[in-house]
C-alpha cells in the first residue's frame, strides 16, 4: 500500500504515476491524496485575500483621476506603508478590506456587522487617519506609524470584533 | 428644478470605479464608504432622482461615465500617454442610494446645485482644519455614517 503514496520529487507535480498499488485501497488512497494536495493548490491563507486586494487597489489606483473624478494617484511609498502596516495586524485580527480614497491614501476597513466598522488611512506620511462606527457611537483620530502600530489601533480593533 | 430637497427625496451617487465597490460575495450593502468620502471641494456631488425610472437613472450614469472618460482620455493623450481606441476606464457600475433624511440625520446636508439639472451636494462636511489627517479622520467618520444608510442599485441592463 506504501507504494500508493509514492510521488514525484517535485512537491507540486500531482502525477502519481510511480505507485504500484493495485489493489482497490491503493488506488482509493490514491485518488483522495490526489483531490487532498489539488485542494491545497487552490487554498488561500486568510490574509490572502487583503493582501491581493492591496495590490490590485495599488494597481488600479497610480493614475489621477481614478474614480472618475478628481482623485489623486496612490503612491508607491502609499502603497508599502499600507503593506507594513497591514502585516503588524494581519495574524492577530481578522482581514480587512483595501480600497483607495480620493485624496490618494490607502484605507484598510474591518467589518464586524453593517454599524460596526472601522477604517485607517495611510499614506506616505507618518501620520495615520483613523475612524469607527460603533452603532451609535463614532470615533476618529491620528496617529504616527512609522514601525509600531498606534495603540488605539488594536484597542479598537478589539472592541470591533469582542464577542 | 431648483426648489429646496425634501426629506423624503432619494439622491444616487454615480459609481464609475469599481474600487467604490466590495468585490467579494458579502451581504448586504456592496457599496464602500469611500465612495462617500468628498473630493476634492468638501461636497459631495450627486442627482436628484426621485421621479426618474430605474432606466432615466441609468441613463443619466452613462452620461456622466462617457463625460469622465472622455475628460480622462483627453488628459491621458495631453500627457502623451498611450490611450487606445477601445480602452475604457470608467464604466457606469450602478449608484449609491440615499433618502435625504437620512443624510441630515447623519448632521450633513442636501442642496440643490445645478447646473448639470438635478444636480445637488451633500454639504455640511466637518469645516477643514490645519491639520489634514484630522480632516482626513473626520470625512471618514462621517463617509461611514452615509455608508451605512446607503444601498447599491446596480444598472438595470
Amino acid at each position: 500500500m506504501s507504494a500508493c503514496l509514492s510521488r514525484s520529487q517535485n512537491q507540486f507535480d500531482f502525477q502519481y504515476s510511480q505507485s504500484r498499488g493495485a489493489s482497490r485501497t491503493a488506488f482509493d488512497l490514491r485518488r483522495r491524496q490526489i483531490e487532498t494536495f489539488e485542494k491545497l493548490v487552490r487554498v488561500e491563507s486568510p490574509q490572502g485575500h487583503a493582501l491581493r486586494e492591496l495590490d490590485d487597489t495599488f494597481l488600479d489606483c497610480r493614475s489621477e483621476g481614478w474614480d472618475g473624478y478628481d482623485a489623486r494617484p496612490v503612491s508607491l511609498h502609499a502603497y508599502r506603508r499600507a503593506n507594513k502596516f497591514l502585516a503588524h495586524l494581519i495574524a492577530r485580527f481578522p482581514s480587512p478590506t483595501a480600497c483607495a480614497a480620493p485624496d490618494g491614501s490607502l484605507t484598510l476597513e474591518w467589518i464586524a456587522t453593517a454599524d460596526r466598522r472601522f477604517m485607517v488611512s495611510i499614506d506616505a506620511d507618518d501620520v495615520i487617519a483613523f475612524a469607527g462606527l460603533f452603532g451609535s457611537e463614532t470615533v476618529r483620530g491620528t496617529s504616527t506609524f512609522v514601525e509600531d502600530i498606534p495603540l488605539e489601533v488594536p484597542y479598537y480593533l478589539k472592541r470591533l470584533f469582542r464577542p | 428644478m431648483c426648489t429646496p430637497i425634501e426629506d423624503a427625496e432619494v439622491l444616487a451617487r454615480y459609481i464609475l470605479s469599481k474600487s467604490w465597490l466590495y468585490l467579494d460575495n458579502r451581504p448586504g450593502n456592496k457599496l464602500r464608504s469611500n465612495a462617500w468620502l468628498p473630493h476634492p471641494r468638501i461636497e459631495l456631488s450627486v442627482y436628484r432622482v426621485d421621479d426618474w425610472t430605474p432606466s432615466e437613472i441609468d441613463k443619466k450614469g452613462e452620461e456622466v461615465a462617457t463625460e469622465r472618460e472622455s475628460n480622462h482620455r483627453q488628459s491621458e493623450l495631453g500627457k502623451g500617454n498611450d490611450y487606445p481606441d477601445g480602452k475604457r476606464t470608467f464604466k457606469y457600475l450602478g449608484t449609491g442610494k440615499i433618502q435625504a433624511w437620512d443624510v441630515r440625520r447623519s448632521e450633513l446636508d442636501a442642496v440643490p446645485k445645478e447646473p448639470p439639472c438635478r444636480h445637488a451636494d451633500i454639504i455640511g462636511w466637518p469645516p477643514l482644519t490645519q491639520n489634514r489627517k484630522q480632516d482626513v479622520a473626520a470625512q471618514m467618520e462621517y463617509a461611514m455614517r452615509l455608508q451605512r444608510e446607503s444601498h447599491f442599485v446596480p444598472p438595470v441592463e
